[in-house]
């Protein structure tokens, strides 16, 4: 995840859950929110996820074609559903209940 | 809860989200519809605190005296220096006096007061005073700040305003040496010019004298012409006088003279034979002396060869004269273009002559001597030398010494016509008598 624009899959393909990840480059919330979410994905998603990191910095259209007003900004989208989570992802429980896995704690 | 309401409620979950992580400072950007604002408050707050732990660190270790006042002048911010340099701190300004603390005259504290005001640019030095009463010399420069208050910037300039004092004080003394100097060599010009003014007074009457000098010596010049011609018409005269003493010598006295001899011869051989008278004898005997002696005398005072030949010939006579009658072999060395131009001067010269001669036969000791008479230049030269005993040259300086070599006569006419009478001799090696007189012509 060192190159922002490019997207990081977790996990092997196939699955239904799709996870993007909106960026500023690599300011300091926005590779503590990749950091988050590359560990959650590791630990606690059996399947693995696809992520797709998008910096907003070199790809404002993107971001703003959904609807991004910060940085950074998760979507989770299952197929039928989507959530939004805000922040650097820190909330692991908020994160998982987003993704749709109960947490093990 | 109908479509409608979800979607709001999303929306609003959303929003809450925002604000969430925006309290919580895990935003990094905020994307509008006019691009993207970063946030970096956390940044920027780092920055601005890394900025004013710089500025502060400036502030505080500046060795530059930082003052931060309001418009009012009352309430005021030190740095460290300037807390170190005048001794004031934050607490002795709060009473709001503090203009009065650092600028205790009137006059000045407003002049100082709108400097601090004016934001004149450039620096001004100013007399400040600090807490324990020392007035320092600190330059000091404003700077506006936005919100009304000013930053001073002060320079503490002691030591420059210790070095300007000190040149000035250097300077001052110079400007006093100089004008010392000054008017040393003004008084030594005026000395000068004095000088200068009484030597060219010294000078004039120098002058004047001198001018006066030679006007006596003109006088006497030509006094000692006149003298020279009286001395000349004098010994003229007397050569007038000889001459006729000597005429009456030999033309009447010594005619009756052998006159009378005749006559008493002539009774004396009328006397009986055998008869004759001693006192007749003795007076044919006296007459005949008186006889010869009118003839000597008659030819002293006129020597015949003197007036008939000239001064050289006579000189010619003396020679054998002084042969026949002291037996002193004289030798000669006559230039005949030495002759006299005045019978006067001949007669001088040729007496001059016979009593230097005579001066060999009495003093010298020996029976050679030598005779010159020489012509130069308008001067006649009358010279008598002997290889004799010699005369102490001492001795002839006095009047005494001359008479008694029977010179003084000569040397007193001598000085009288413009001449003179040279006198060398060494004891034991003889003498030289040298008569030198300018041949002058006969006065009329």
């Amino acid at each position: 995840m060192t190159d922002p624009q490019q997207s990081a899959v977790f996990q092997a393909e196939g699955s239904q859950l799709n996870l993007t990840l909106y960026v500023a480059g690599d300011r300091p919330n926005s590779l503590k929110a990749q950091a988050n979410l590359r560990a959650i994905c590791e630990e606690a998603i059996p399947g693995g996820a696809e992520v797709e990191v998008v910096n907003v910095l070199a790809d404002f259209a993107r971001a703003a074609e959904h609807g991004i007003v910060v940085t950074p900004t998760l979507i989770v989208d299952r197929g039928n559903t989507s959530t939004v989570v805000i922040g650097t992802l820190s909330d692991r429980d908020k994160v998982l209940a987003a993704i749709g896995i109960e947490s093990d704690q | 809860m109908t479509e409608k309401n979800a979607k709001r409620r999303a929306r609003l979950n959303q929003a809450e989200a925002v604000l969430r992580a925006l309290e919580n400072d895990e935003v990094d950007v905020v994307l509008g519809k006019r691009g993207i604002s970063l946030l970096r408050v956390q940044e920027m707050q780092d920055q601005l605190s890394r900025q004013q732990e710089l500025f502060q660190g400036i502030i505080d270790n500046i060795p530059v005296l930082l003052c931060i006042w309001d418009p009012d002048l009352e309430q005021f911010q030190f740095n460290q220096a300037m807390e170190d340099t005048l001794g004031w701190t934050v607490e002795d300004t709060l009473d709001g006096k503090f203009m009065s603390k650092v600028y205790p005259d009137p006059a000045y504290r407003q002049e100082v007061s709108e400097f601090m005001l004016s934001f004149t640019p450039g620096w001004k030095d100013l007399r400040t005073t600090a807490k324990n009463g020392e007035v320092v010399d600190v330059s000091w420069a404003n700077v506006r700040l936005k919100d009304g208050r000013s930053i001073g910037i002060g320079i503490d300039v002691r030591q420059r305003k210790q070095f300007e004092r000190e040149l000035k004080s250097s300077r001052d003394e110079l400007d006093l040496r100089v004008k010392e100097r000054t008017a040393e060599l003004e008084q030594t010009v005026n000395q000068l010019q004095t000088e200068v003014s009484r030597r060219e007074l010294a000078e004039k009457v120098l002058f004047e004298r001198s001018e006066r000098l030679e006007e006596a010596n003109k006088e006497l010049k030509r006094r000692a012409r006149q003298l020279q011609k009286l001395a000349m018409q004098l010994s003229t005269a007397e050569d007038r006088e000889r001459h006729r003493i000597a005429e009456v010598l030999h033309d009447d006295l010594q005619q009756i003279l052998v006159g009378a001899r005749f006559h008493l011869d002539s009774l004396a051989h009328k006397l009986p034979e055998g008869e004759d008278d001693p006192l007749l004898q003795e007076v044919v005997s006296l007459l005949g002396e008186s006889i010869e002696k009118s003839r000597t005398l008659s030819h002293e005072l006129s020597p015949p060869a003197l007036k008939r030949s000239g001064l050289v010939a006579a000189l010619e006579g003396l020679r054998e004269q002084k042969k026949q009658r002291y037996d002193l072999d004289v030798e000669v060395s006559l230039d005949p273009d030495a002759e006299p131009a005045s019978e006067a001067l001949k007669f001088f010269l040729f007496k001059a002559a016979r009593e230097m001669l005579f001066n060999v036969v009495k003093h010298s000791g020996v029976h050679k001597a030598h005779l010159s008479l020489a012509k130069d230049d308008g001067t006649l030269r009358l010279a008598v030398r002997d290889e004799g005993k010699g005369v102490d040259v001492q001795d002839l300086s006095s009047d005494s010494g001359l008479r008694g070599l029977g010179l003084f006569s000569i040397r007193e006419r001598l000085e009288l016509m413009g001449g003179r009478l040279e006198v060398e001799s060494i004891p034991g090696d003889g003498s030289r008598f040298t008569v030198i007189v300018p041949d002058t012509p006969e006065p009329r």
